[in-house]
């Protein structure tokens, strides 16, 4: 099962790649667990997640081809 | 054919409108988005708010300009959702939001929120609260670029 993660603002810089693309990670707690480690500073930032477009606060499983977010405050207008 | 051929429950009573602008929001386009109203002649009052980027001293350091980003998909369904949520709130004959995307020069125009009604309340009442929604709620990033060109992101206050 393929997702592709975008990052946003300060968490596009910390994770140094606006995008990539990860196999094998089934849900967002599964994902948090896997940036936090890959990318060592990113626990230290607020973000929020969202998949397909829709911001999520709890854990919720995956589907192929899923579209996540890392979105850190906004700060338009 | 039947309704159940439109599987789309929610009914969006309005298309969704493009928001986004390359570079800032120039004087003239907001004068002739007034200009174009004057047709619509049950409209008996317009608010506008007009964000300019500001030249913020922070530690010291002067804000020379603000460069913006947005996820841009969800970002335009957000001013969507802001648009329909207004249109339902308040009686309001005519809506429109423009906000820039990359760099916008300390004095230059960011943002730009029109709304038109047949009497002023509801376009004073309405205007505010699309300007906080959007603020508050739109996938949109600014990175406040120093006169040393040093840079932080902005954070918006309540």
């Amino acid at each position: 099962m393929k997702i592709i993660v975008l990052y946003f603002g300060k968490i596009a810089e910390i994770c140094g790649k606006a995008s990539e693309e990860f196999e094998g990670t089934n849900d967002m707690n599964s994902l948090i667990s896997f940036l936090h480690t890959k990318y060592n500073s990113l626990q230290f930032h607020k973000y929020m997640i969202s998949v397909n477009k829709k911001i999520f606060t709890q854990n919720v499983a995956f589907n192929d081809g899923d579209e996540i977010a890392l979105l850190p405050p906004f700060s338009g207008g | 054919m039947t309704d159940i051929q439109n599987n789309n429950s929610k009914t969006s009573s309005h298309k969704i409108k493009k928001v986004f602008v390359q570079g800032a929001i120039t004087p003239e386009f907001i004068g002739n988005s007034i200009a174009k109203h004057s047709t619509k002649t049950t409209i008996g009052a317009h608010d506008i708010f007009i964000g300019q980027v500001r030249a913020d001293i922070i530690n010291g350091q002067t804000v020379k300009a603000i460069e913006y980003t947005a996820y841009q998909e969800m970002a335009e369904n957000e001013f969507h959702k802001i648009r329909e949520e207004a249109f339902a709130k308040y009686e309001l004959t005519c809506m429109h939001i423009y906000h820039s995307l990359g760099t916008i020069k300390a004095g230059e125009i960011c943002l730009f929120v029109f709304v038109s009604s047949i009497h002023r309340s509801e376009a004073f009442n309405a205007t505010r609260e699309i300007v906080e929604k959007i603020k508050a709620n739109v996938s949109v990033w600014g990175k406040e670029i120093f006169e040393d060109n040093t840079y932080q992101w902005k954070q918006n206050t309540e």
